[in-house]
């Protein structure tokens, strides 16, 4: 074997899967040649390096253990029924057939890009924010109003509005586009606000002026959705009926 | 839990920052637990997970909002649980951290799966999905632009960490 083909067999990872005979040969080869004997030690060393700067850096776990075995606890308690799991192939066959009507449905009644990002927005909203679904939230004043300059830089953010008050801060994504998501709440109401950071909302949903525009209301389980546009950005607010629309309204009028 | 740190650790030189990392392993444990009657028992359980967070990775890293919370936070603070003992030992940490980041997505995946989590090369070829003998050339050139990329400038070679690098990444004439 000469130099030029060991070279290319030195990395440890790599010289450690080849075929005996190669090893044999390369073996053989870094026996005679001081050189490349040097090259293996580099090999080695940038491997040390890699690996100790990669796990000294290792943030704590202890917070994401506690946050995924409260998640795993959740998901337990929403594991459907045995019998359920058993009969799963007819369950997923009736659940298509359900999407496929809803789906043609949904085109019907023309729903549209708006729509589907106030669900998510709303999804977000019941899972995040209602069951408190752990997520990373900067719950700090000084955290939140530093992730509010990088994220809508120039936007003067309220600390309070309709009586309520900003509690957290996230970034999250609604549909594939990003999203400030803002919590304003008091003792028994919480409220999110959606800052919508890449895509401006669907224009055809848009409202020309800056009153809020309610586009979509679910009384039945106690979320209404209201969004508007400000400077081209759009901005979607989630939470009780009798709340949300004065918090989009005097947003809409503040910001 | 054995395997969050290793996940994070990797999760985190993907994603870019602390949050997305943490809601990326978050979600690879959590579809792990739903999934576990499909896991092959006396297989490599760090393997199957990893499959899981890379194919997650695969699903959502091109989507916008991940590179823009990436871009959005790439400034935040490092960890304070760094447990490098010295300012000295800091930098030089943070600069082979840098060189890392700096390989293409594929090349620094093969390198942290291979490297640092200690998997076979056939182990990543079934995770990324690939040839192993992509897997080797992805490995060959992200070595390769590792070196180049902690090539100590002429003339700075006098303190401890220059020697460092320069033992790791010393030219070819050696």
């Amino acid at each position: 074997m000469r130099c030029r083909e060991a070279e290319g067999l030195l990395a440890p990872q790599i010289s450690e899967s080849l075929d005996a005979a190669t090893q044999r040969d390369l073996a053989l080869h870094l026996d005679t040649c001081a050189a490349c004997r040097a090259r293996l030690q580099q090999e080695y060393e940038l491997d040390r390096l890699v690996v100790a700067a990669v796990t000294q850096e290792a943030p704590a776990t202890d917070d994401l253990v506690a946050r995924i075995e409260h998640a795993i606890d959740g998901s337990r308690r929403r594991q459907p029924l045995f019998f359920l799991q058993r009969r799963w192939p007819a369950f997923a066959g009736a659940a298509v057939v359900v999407l496929l009507v809803a789906l043609a449905v949904s085109r019907f009644t023309a729903a549209n890009s708006m729509h589907l990002l106030c669900q998510d927005a709303v999804d977000d909203h019941r899972t995040e924010v209602v069951l408190h679904e752990p997520r990373h939230w900067h719950t700090n004043s000084s955290d939140i109003a530093d992730l509010v300059r990088r994220t809508v830089p120039g936007t003067q953010v309220p600390q309070s509005v309709a009586g309520l008050s900003l509690q957290k801060a996230r970034i999250c994504g609604l549909l594939q586009a990003t999203a400030l998501h803002l919590v304003y709440g008091n003792g028994s109401q919480q409220v999110s606000v959606f800052f919508m950071l890449q895509r401006e909302l669907p224009s055809d949903s848009l409202p020309s002026q800056a009153a809020a525009n309610r586009l979509h209301e679910e009384t039945d389980s106690g979320i209404a959705v209201a969004s508007f546009a400000q400077d081209g950005m759009g901005v979607v607010v989630v939470g009780g009926p009798e709340i949300a629309p004065h918090v989009a309204d005097q947003l809409a009028l503040s910001l | 839990m054995q395997y969050v740190c290793a996940l994070l650790r990797t999760a985190r030189r993907l994603c870019g920052n602390r949050e997305s990392a943490e809601d990326l392993v978050q979600e690879t444990m959590l579809r792990a637990w739903k999934a576990f009657d499909q896991y092959q028992e006396q297989t490599n359980c760090k393997a199957w997970l990893f499959t899981i967070l890379m194919n997650l990775w695969n699903e959502h890293h091109r989507k916008p909002w991940v590179r823009h919370e990436a871009a959005v936070q790439d400034d935040f603070e490092p960890d304070q649980q760094a447990v490098a003992s010295n300012s000295d030992d800091r930098v030089f940490i943070h600069e082979v951290l840098a060189c890392i980041d700096r390989l293409t997505e594929d090349q620094r995946a093969v390198l942290l799966l291979s490297v640092v989590e200690g998997l076979a090369l056939r182990e990543i070829a079934e995770i990324l999905q690939v040839p192993i003998g992509t897997v080797m050339s992805r490995l060959g050139r992200a070595r390769a632009a590792l070196r180049e990329y902690l090539r100590p400038s002429p003339g700075a070679l006098a303190g401890a960490r220059e020697r460092k690098l320069c033992d790791a990444v010393k030219p070819k004439g050696y």
